[in-house]
C-alpha cells in the first residue's frame, strides 16, 4: 500500500513538473495556468461539483478494466458494454414509467444486466470456442457503436432536435439532482465499495487476484478458472454498462446522443493501467483524470494554454507512474535489504514492520 | 486658464465617454461551437465574425471548440459563465438541452444560438436562424444548369445530381428540400441523389460518398457535412465532376470543380447581432431569420465560377436570385 502511494506520487509529481516545463518552454505562464487548471476544477461549488459528475463514470469503466486485469481477463470491451448498457436504460426509460422508487432500481439493474450480458457474449465465446476475448470485445465495441447510432437515428430519433438522438427518458428515471450535485457518484461510490469488499474480503475476490498474479498457480490450488473467468467478465461488463446508464440517467440532457461515450471506455481502461488493477487507485486516479479534463478547458480561457494539453500531462502521468513502477520495485527491494541487514547487524532480528511494502 | 478649462472638459469627457460606453460594450465574447473549427466551412465562418469583432471593438473573445465530444458540452458552457462572458454565441447542436438550462440559470448573460432556434423557459435566448432552404434552392439552380449542359467537360446525357448531408437532421433535410426545388425549378424531371455520411468530421468517408455518387451518373454533387465536404470536394476533382461548396466560399479549393459554394454567412450574422448589442437595439429571447434577401445565404459566384460557366448561364443565376430575393419565387420551408 505505502509502495503504491508512494510511486503515484512520484509519478504524478514529475509528471506535473514536466508539464510545468513544457508549458514554459512554450512561453506559457506555466503556474498560473496550473492555478486555472484547478481553479476551474476544485476551487468553486460547480466545478468541484462537475469534477465528480465526470469522476462518477470513470470510476466505473475504470473499476470493470481493474476488475478485468487484475484477475488476468482482457476486457477491453468498455466502450461497447457502455454504450449497450445507455441505450439499454433508454429504451426501457422511455417505454416504461413507475414511480421512482421503483423505477430507478429497476433502471440500475437494467443497465448492470444488459452490460452484463454483452460482456457475456465474449466470455461464452472464450469459454466455448476459446476464442481470445482481447479480440471479440474489441470487435464487439463496434457493434455497439452501429447498432446504437442505427438506433438514435432510426427508430428511437427524436425527429425535432437537431442531431441523432433520442427523447429524454420518462422524469422518474432521472437521478436526483442534489443541489448542484449530481447523485450518480454516490452509485460510483457504493459500487467502489462492493467490490473492494468482494475483491479484499472474499474468497471469490482471493481466487481473482491469483488467477490474475498466476493462473497455473491458481488451478493447483483448487480454484474453478472458466467459473471465475465468466463471473468476472460479468462483474467487469455490468460496471461498464452502469456507467453508460448514469450519462442518461443522471446530468441534465436525459437522452441518449450521438458521442455519448466519448472517452469514457478507453480513459476506464487508462486508469485501470495507471492505478495496477488495484481498487482504491482506480478510484484515486479516476478523481485525477476527471479533475484535469473539467479544468482544461478554463485554462485554455484564461492562460490560452490549448486544452489538448491536459492529453500530454494524462500520457506523461501514465508513463511515469507505469514506468517507475518497476524501478521503484527495485529500488525498495534495495532498502529493504539494507535495513535487514542493518537490523542483523545491530542483533535487532528482523522487524518485519519497518520494512517499506 | 483657459487651457486648463479645456483640459478639464476634454478629461470629463473621456471618462464620460469611457463610462457610457462601459455600461452599453460587453466586454468579453465567448464563442462555443459543437465541432471545431479548420473546416474551411460553418465553424470557421462564425469565427471571422469573432475575429472581426475582436478587431474593430477591442474586447477579448474566445473560442470554446467542443470537437463533438460529448463529455465538453457542460464543460464548455460552464467555463464560458465562470470565465464572465457577457455575450455567448454558440452553435449548440447535441446540448441544446444543457443550453436551456444555463440560460435559465444565468438570465442576464446573452446568449445567441446560432442556426437552430432554440427556446428557453425564461425566452431569454436569441436565435439566429438562416432560411437555409433559399440558399440550397440556388445551389439547385446551379446544379440544374450544370447537369443540363453537356458541353461542359465530364457531365453526361443523364439528368442526376447529387448531395451528400453529415448526419440527418432537420437542417441538412431543409438543405435538401430546397435543393431539390431549385433543381426542379430548372427541369422538373432531373432526379437528386443523397447520401449521408453519418459524420461531420471526416473527409474519407465524404470522399466515398461522393465517389458513389459520381458513379450513379451524377454530374454535380452539393456538400452539406462541414469538414466530411472536403473530401466530396476531392472526388470532384479526381472524377472531373463538380461539387458545389457550402457555408464558406470554398470554390478555390479544388479550382475548375467547385462550381459554387452555398454560402451560410455565420460570421457577418454575428457581427451584425454583435452591433445590435452595442447599439442597444438588441432584443432578448426573439428569432432572427436570415435568408437571401437579408444576406444571411446565397452563392458565392465568383471567377472560379466563371472559368466554368458561361457569362450566359451566370446571369440565368442572378436572375433568379434576384426572383427569389425579390419574393417572385416563393420557396417552401421544410418545416
Amino acid at each position: 500500500m505505502k509502495r503504491q502511494i508512494l510511486t503515484s506520487a512520484v509519478g504524478i509529481i514529475t509528471a506535473l513538473l514536466v508539464g510545468l516545463i513544457i508549458m514554459a518552454v512554450q512561453g506559457y505562464p506555466a503556474f498560473d495556468s496550473y492555478y486555472q487548471l484547478f481553479n476551474y476544477s476544485l476551487f468553486s461549488k460547480f466545478s468541484f461539483f462537475s469534477t465528480l459528475a465526470k469522476t462518477a463514470p470513470l470510476i466505473l469503466t475504470g473499476l470493470s478494466a481493474a476488475v478485468a486485469f487484475g484477475s488476468n481477463a482482457v476486457n477491453l470491451g468498455q466502450v461497447g458494454q457502455f454504450l449497450i448498457g445507455g441505450i439499454s436504460v433508454t429504451a426501457a426509460g422511455l417505454y416504461i414509467d413507475l414511480p421512482p422508487v421503483v423505477m430507478i432500481p429497476l433502471l440500475i439493474f437494467i443497465a448492470l444486466l444488459s452490460g452484463a450480458l454483452y460482456s457475456g457474449i465474449a466470455a461464452w465465446l472464450r469459454l466455448k470456442f476459446n476464442m481470445d476475448e482481447f479480440i471479440t470485445t474489441l470487435m464487439l465495441n463496434f457493434v455497439a457503436q452501429y447498432f446504437t447510432m442505427y438506433l438514435i437515428s432510426g427508430p428511437l430519433l427524436d425527429k425535432e432536435l437537431f442531431s441523432p438522438m433520442t427523447r429524454p427518458i420518462n422524469k422518474s428515471g432521472w437521478l436526483p439532482d442534489l443541489g448542484g450535485l449530481d447523485s450518480t457518484i454516490i452509485i460510483s461510490i457504493i459500487l467502489l465499495i462492493i467490490i473492494y469488499f468482494i475483491w479484499h474480503h472474499t474468497k471469490a475476490g482471493y481466487e481473482w487476484k491469483v488467477m490474475g498474479s498466476n493462473e497455473m498457480f491458481a488451478k493447483a490450488g483448487g480454484a474453478n478458472i472458466d467459473k471465475n473467468y465468466l463471473k468476472i467478465m460479468l462483474i467487469s461488463g455490468a460496471l461498464a454498462g452502469m456507467a453508460g446508464a448514469m450519462l442518461v440517467m443522471g446530468g441534465v440532457q436525459h437522452r441518449f446522443l450521438k458521442g455519448i461515450g466519448a472517452n469514457y471506455g478507453w480513459d476506464g481502461v487508462m486508469i485501470a493501467v495507471v492505478a495496477d488493477s488495484s481498487i482504491i487507485g482506480t478510484a484515486f486516479y479516476s478523481f485525477f483524470f476527471a479533475m484535469i479534463q473539467t479544468g482544461a478547458m478554463g485554462m485554455e480561457l484564461e492562460t490560452s494554454v490549448p486544452s489538448e494539453f491536459v492529453l500530454i500531462l494524462q500520457s506523461i502521468t501514465v508513463l511515469f507512474v507505469v514506468a517507475s513502477r518497476k524501478s521503484a520495485h527495485l529500488l525498495l527491494n534495495r532498502i529493504n535489504i539494507l535495513l535487514r541487514m542493518k537490523n542483523i547487524k545491530s542483533g535487532g532480528g528482523i522487524k518485519e514492520d519497518e520494512f517499506i511494502d | 486658464m483657459k487651457k486648463g478649462f479645456i483640459l478639464f472638459l476634454t478629461v470629463g469627457l473621456i471618462f464620460l465617454l469611457a463610462f457610457s460606453a462601459g455600461a452599453v460594450t460587453p466586454q468579453r465574447v465567448a464563442y462555443i461551437i459543437n465541432g471545431g473549427l479548420g473546416d474551411q466551412s460553418f465553424y470557421d465562418s462564425g469565427q471571422r465574425g469573432i475575429d472581426r469583432i475582436e478587431e474593430e471593438y477591442g474586447i477579448k473573445t474566445t473560442t470554446i471548440e467542443c470537437n463533438f465530444d460529448t463529455a465538453k458540452y457542460q464543460q464548455s458552457l460552464q467555463s464560458a459563465v465562470q470565465w464572465n462572458a457577457d455575450v455567448i454565441f454558440i452553435i449548440s447542436y447535441g446540448f441544446e438541452d444543457l443550453l436551456k438550462q444555463y440560460a435559465d440559470r444565468y438570465p442576464n448573460k446573452i446568449f445567441v444560438n446560432i442556426d437552430t432556434v432554440v427556446q428557453n423557459d425564461k425566452n431569454t435566448i436569441t436565435s439566429i436562424d438562416f432560411i437555409e432552404e433559399e440558399g440550397a434552392f440556388m445551389a439547385g439552380v446551379t446544379a440544374g444548369i450544370v447537369t443540363k449542359d453537356t458541353s461542359l467537360e465530364g457531365v453526361n446525357e443523364e439528368k442526376i445530381i447529387g448531395a451528400v448531408g453529415g448526419d440527418e437532421d432537420p437542417v441538412v433535410n431543409s438543405f435538401i428540400f430546397g435543393y431539390e426545388q431549385g433543381a426542379h425549378y430548372i427541369d422538373e424531371e432531373i432526379e437528386v441523389k443523397t447520401v449521408y455520411a453519418g459524420t461531420w468530421t471526416d473527409p474519407v468517408k465524404g470522399k466515398q460518398a461522393a465517389n458513389q455518387l459520381y458513379s450513379q451518373g451524377a454530374d454535380i454533387v452539393f456538400q452539406i457535412a462541414s469538414l466530411t465536404g472536403s473530401g466530396v470536394l476531392e472526388a470532384a476533382a479526381e472524377n472531373g465532376k463538380y461539387a458545389i461548396g457550402v457555408d464558406s466560399n470554398q470554390n478555390g479549393i479544388q479550382p475548375g470543380h467547385v462550381v459554387t459554394s452555398d454560402l451560410k454567412n455565420v460570421g457577418d450574422a454575428i457581427y451584425s447581432v454583435f452591433e445590435t448589442i452595442v447599439n442597444d437595439e438588441f432584443e432578448q429571447g426573439e428569432v432572427l431569420e436570415y435568408g437571401l434577401k437579408e444576406g444571411g445565404v446565397g452563392l458565392a459566384i465568383d471567377k472560379y465560377t466563371e472559368d466554368i460557366l458561361s457569362a450566359e448561364q451566370i446571369e440565368r443565376i442572378k436572375s433568379i436570385n434576384e426572383k427569389v430575393s425579390a419574393g417572385e419565387i416563393v420557396i417552401e420551408r421544410y418545416q
